[in-house]
């Protein structure tokens, strides 16, 4: 006999419910439909291999970066002289752009769970001399190995914007594209200041110091002792 | 006056063209903190967007010639949280940025600090990269 759908929403209840609100196992219902094995975290099973073509670096450049340019470049508000101009997604076709950048990144960004090179060989990032501010591929890995759970949370905050971004177009909600694009610039930067540039931290703070100091300087009345190239307004 | 247009829009674009072919990079990458900029102009627009604000301003050197600037800020919402809102800068504002030059020498810069020179107000206009120090006056 088939089970009525009343009967489905019972048993589906039965199971469903118990899950979410208590942590003890509930028994099983002796109908209930049998259930494929849970598979443990870490367990997963892959179709094939996965081979790596090309450095982390290549694969920011070449695949997570455009797709991020699809959102980025979504919305846009040009004041000019002549008044503004607003970039909005209004046709099916800029939305389904949009799409493409979300899909791409929610799911391109689990490539960089592939063990890879950092960069291509010979390139070394700006990471020699007094001034760099970015680790070296070697730098790089030692520091994932080192906390390899921070590098999967990364990209989990990048897959976590691609399917906010998703969800976005479904319901074409303009508005949230900003808040998207915003979310899509922290996640960027937040692994790139650990582990591609994290020196431009403290460079920045120097610099922004001094700048505060002349200021201040200027501010009281006394000449500044810094030196910068400056123009005068007409 | 129109060659000095047509070879900034040249270099702007081609900076801009790169920016936006390669969205995030680091500050070091395009800048030279030790070329430090100030500069006092007159606004001429304003790019609202992500993942950097940009605004463009005249300036003109001692000898009277004109040029235009693009600088770099930090994200919309970035400029939000340090007290910018849309009609913080106008197009016409006159202005003094602190900031420092493009490595590559062409008139295209990253803002640290912009002050309106009819309040005296100090805005921040830090990229993503740090939190700018101190407070807004």
């Amino acid at each position: 006999m088939r089970p009525t759908c009343l009967t489905r929403l019972t048993c589906l209840t039965c199971l469903v419910l118990p899950a979410c609100s208590s942590s003890k196992p509930a028994p099983a219902a002796s109908n209930a439909p049998s259930l494929p094995a849970p598979v443990a975290p870490g367990a997963q099973q892959l179709w094939g291999d996965l081979k790596p073509v090309v450095s982390v670096k290549e694969l920011m450049r070449d695949m997570i970066d455009p797709a991020s340019d699809f959102i980025f470049d979504s919305v846009k508000v040009e004041v000019g002289k002549k008044g503004t101009i607003e970039t909005v997604p209004r046709t099916d076709k800029d939305w389904e752009r949009i799409r493409i950048g979300a899909v791409t990144i929610a799911e391109g960004v689990y490539l960089l769970k592939i063990p890879r090179p950092f960069a291509p060989p010979g390139d070394e990032n700006n990471s020699g001399g007094p001034e760099a501010t970015e680790l070296s591929p070697a730098q790089i890995k030692a520091k994932l190995e080192a906390d390899p759970v921070l590098w999967n949370a990364k990209i989990e905050a990048l897959r976590n914007v691609g399917l906010q971004v998703m969800e976005i177009v479904k319901q074409k909600n303009v508005k949230e594209l900003w808040d998207a694009g915003d979310n899509l610039d922290q996640a960027c930067e937040g692994c790139h200041l650990q582990y591609w540039y994290p020196g431009d931290k403290a460079l920045l703070e120097k610099f922004d110091r001094a700048i505060q100091e002349r200021l201040d300087q200027q501010q009281r009345g006394r000449p500044s002792t810094s030196s910068g190239r400056s123009g005068r307004g007409r | 006056m129109r060659t000095t247009t047509a070879a900034f829009a040249a270099a702007v674009g081609m900076i801009l063209g790169t920016a936006s072919a390669i969205a995030h990079h680091s500050f070091a990458a395009e800048f030279d903190a030790n070329k430090a900029l100030t500069l006092k102009g007159i606004v001429t627009k304003i790019e609202w967007m992500n993942p950097h604000t940009y605004f463009y301003l005249d300036v003109s050197d001692a000898g009277g010639k004109v040029v235009n600037w693009g600088m770099e800020m930090g994200s919309p919402n970035g400029l939000m949280r340090q007290g910018w809102t849309r009609n913080t800068l106008k197009v016409g504002d006159a202005v003094t940025v602190e900031g420092s030059q493009a490595k590559d020498g062409t008139n295209v810069g990253n803002a640290r600090v912009v002050v309106l020179d009819a309040t005296g107000q100090r805005l921040f206009a830090a990229s993503s990269q740090t939190q700018t120090p101190g407070q807004q006056r």
